[in-house]
């Protein structure tokens, strides 16, 4: 049997060091940049005529528009406005790394904790530098939720801490398992088929059962790719709303 | 305020990325000697995702896609974006108002159309009353005049029938006279006077007619 881990392995393609870091462009790197070049080519491709009537294409692209903004209009209000480029992009490198990943012998890279947690800490670090720099000190205030009373404050002020340390952990930790635990339920399937063709014409069409499987899996596993990039997205947006308002 | 708030989580996360791979060129490549034999020599029992020696370049590779995304998305695309829906929704807007004020025009002249109406109809059944009204007066006043020259006519008729019928008995006493006087000469014969004969006989139609 295959073994289903190996989808994940980083494969380095072209060596590159820079000052004693290993900046090696990999198998991870290249899906990146395919998703950097499918999304802004497939939407420069889509805006470029400015058709008042728009074409399938457009529709696409302005539909993408209005889902983040009407996801950062409902979660965060008409200030969330000057993220909208950020969650923007932050939804198209997910969405790009998720559904890419959908194509068998690409490279996923949203199933890496180390991606995902760079993105959570992107937006980790966009919450506490933008609130302390508009709110100063006020800011941690969030610590303390309104209508609590004092002799409360010690239990209090250390679960919300640990509350919102722990965003940027669940925020990656829940794409990278979603994706990771995905793709290797489809490999570890395809696999008995595989195995199961060596049995002979038995094999045959008892591995046809897993292949079945595996159909709806896909396809299932399309939904959680979709889901998840609006599950960070939105999470994101949620706690972008501190920056703009306190006491929510 | 927008545009630096978005350079500034811009900066924020390079920043963040390029601190996390000095730190981890400062940890894993130090720490990763020391363990990387081990690790290596348990075979690849762990995940890839947990092995540190790939996360500097994970990083580095998500930084520059994701400025590089940042950089086209929020130049180039999401104005063309919005533009293109603004520009959608001005249209329309301006589509909506102009059908707006063709239908009050249209209300407009409807009303004008119905008030013109209105006044020809009201000056048509004026005219027609006129008319009818002048020609009534008309028709009286030739029917008055008709009759008051009839009743005239009538008036000097009857003057002049009484004139004749007033001289056809005086002279109806003449005859009586001349016949009274007549047979008076036979009876008596003698002639007799015609005066004295007129003057009985009038006196006679007096004394009728009293």
């Amino acid at each position: 049997m295959a073994d289903p881990i190996h989808q994940f392995e980083i494969k380095t393609l072209i060596p590159l060091e820079v000052a004693g870091i290993d900046i090696a462009f990999t198998n991870s790197s290249l899906w990146m940049m395919i998703g950097v070049v499918l999304s802004t080519l497939t939407l420069s491709l889509a805006t470029r005529r400015k058709a008042l009537v728009p074409g399938r294409l457009q529709v696409i692209s302005e539909m993408l528009y209005e889902f983040v903004a009407n996801m950062i209009r409902e979660n965060i209000g008409s200030a969330g406005r000057q993220y909208f480029p950020l969650i923007f992009t932050l939804f198209m490198v997910v969405l790009m790394g998720n559904l890419l990943g959908m194509i068998p012998y690409s490279f996923t890279y949203t199933s890496h904790i180390i991606v995902t947690l760079a993105l959570a800490m992107l937006i980790f670090f966009t919450v506490l530098v933008i609130g302390v720099i508009r709110h100063g000190p006020a800011f941690f205030s969030f610590l303390v939720p309104p209508g609590v009373p004092v002799w409360l404050f010690p239990l209090i002020i250390p679960i919300e801490l640990v509350s919102f340390l722990a965003r940027p952990v669940t925020l990656s930790v829940r794409l990278f398992a979603n994706m990771m635990a995905g793709h290797l339920m489809l490999k570890v399937f395809a696999g008995f088929s595989v195995s199961m063709l060596g049995l002979g014409a038995a094999g045959f069409f008892a591995g046809l059962v897993p292949m079945f499987f595996n159909v709806i899996l896909i396809g299932f596993e399309f939904l959680i790719a979709l889901l998840h990039a609006y599950v960070f997205t939105v999470l994101s947006c949620i706690y972008l709303k501190d920056t703009v308002e306190l006491h929510h | 305020m927008m545009d630096r708030l978005n350079k500034l989580a811009a900066y924020t996360f390079c920043a963040f990325a390029f601190g996390v791979q000095a730190a981890f060129a400062g940890d894993p490549h130090h720490a990763d000697t020391a363990t990387h034999g081990a690790e290596h020599a348990e075979g690849s029992a762990g995940l890839p995702q947990f092995n540190p020696e790939h996360f500097p370049t994970q990083i580095f590779w998500l930084a520059v896609t994701f400025l590089v995304m940042y950089a086209i998305f929020s130049s180039r695309i999401l104005p063309d974006i919005s533009g293109i829906l603004e520009n959608r929704r001005m249209h329309i807007d301006n589509d909506l108002e102009t059908a707006d004020r063709l239908r009050k025009e249209a209300d407009d002249v409807q009303a004008t159309y119905e008030a013109q109406l209105g006044n020809a109809r009201s000056e048509a059944k004026k005219m027609v009353n006129d008319i009818h009204s002048s020609t009534k007066a008309k028709a009286e006043a030739h029917l008055q005049s008709l009759r008051e020259k009839a009743e005239k006519d009538m008036h000097t008729l009857e003057i002049r029938l009484q004139s004749a019928k007033d001289e056809a008995m005086e002279q109806m006493g003449t005859i009586a006279a001349e016949v009274a006087s007549e047979a008076a000469a036979k009876i008596m014969g003698a002639p007799a006077d015609l005066a004295q004969a007129k003057n009985v006989v009038q006196l006679i139609s007096k004394r009728e007619a009293a």
